[in-house]
């Protein structure tokens, strides 16, 4: 069957889902560090722990849970990139650039791609040495 | 039957927090001796080490998974009857059906809160 729009996808296989990915990836790492600060926090308030403390513990165990449900979102989308990338070998449709090019994504756009992952902004530190 | 208070206990997670939340949780309650394994294979690591008096352990990690554990432990005729609770977020009827059939001694779906595990421990080691 003929499909009259034949527009490329709007996203970049090979760029876009492994870049969701990490996002995804950053979300249980940044939540698994701030949960164990509190934790920490905790620990070195009480020996004892009063009842307040373990509820807290217990509220914590979200990260856990949130944790392996983007797990299993993030094993979904590995199978879909391995899927998409057979149907894309098999000459079907091609993920080549994405349909809107950087060039010509508004300067308002262009600018709204945070947060960064780690490694891709600058630090305060730099931001602080280059406003001096 | 008292309980030892002493008696080294294994938990098993993937996730630091949850280590951390249940190591907290059970020295709270008493529990002196905590070692930590992050799957089914460095579980078994400690247990060649070491005898533990329980295992917490929970259900989906890898490599090795703990209802893989639960069947290495009950098939060892050293650890067979070490008491073993699961610990994990599969509340589905099969998996408690399946983890009842590989001998599992107690059973408490994620999340859970400090009087869930001391009342699932007390079932098992008796009360404290």
């Amino acid at each position: 069957m003929n499909n009259p729009d034949k527009s490329p996808p709007s996203f970049h296989l090979h760029h876009d889902i492994p870049k969701m990915r990490a996002e995804l990836e950053e979300v249980i790492a940044l939540t698994e560090k701030a949960t164990l600060d509190i934790i920490k926090v905790l620990e070195s308030k009480n020996q004892a722990f009063p009842e307040e403390v373990s509820q807290i513990l217990h509220s914590l165990t979200f990260q856990d849970i949130t944790g392996q449900r983007i797990t299993k979102v993030l094993k979904f989308l590995k199978e879909l990139e391995k899927s998409l990338e057979e149907v894309e070998k098999a000459g079907a449709i091609s993920f080549g650039a994405p349909k809107t090019s950087q060039a010509s994504v508004s300067d308002k756009e262009s600018l709204l791609n945070g947060p960064q992952l780690p490694g891709e902004g600058v630090s305060q530190k730099d931001i602080d040495k280059y406003l001096k | 039957m008292a309980v030892n208070f002493k008696m080294p206990i294994l938990i098993v997670d993937d996730y630091k927090t949850m280590l951390k939340i249940i190591e907290n949780l059970l020295k709270q309650l008493g529990f002196q001796t905590i070692v930590e394994a992050t799957d089914g294979k460095a579980a078994l690591d400690k247990i060649k080490e070491q005898e533990f008096g329980l295992i917490i352990s929970d259900w989906n990690m890898e490599p090795m998974s703990g209802f893989d554990l639960l069947k290495e432990v009950r098939a060892n005729p050293k650890t067979k009857s070490i008491p073993f609770i699961m610990v994990t977020a599969e509340s589905k009827p099969e998996n408690v059906i399946a983890a009842k059939a590989a001998g599992v001694s107690n059973y408490i779906i994620k999340p859970f809160n400090a009087n869930t595990l001391k009342a699932k421990i007390a079932a098992v080691l008796g009360d404290f």
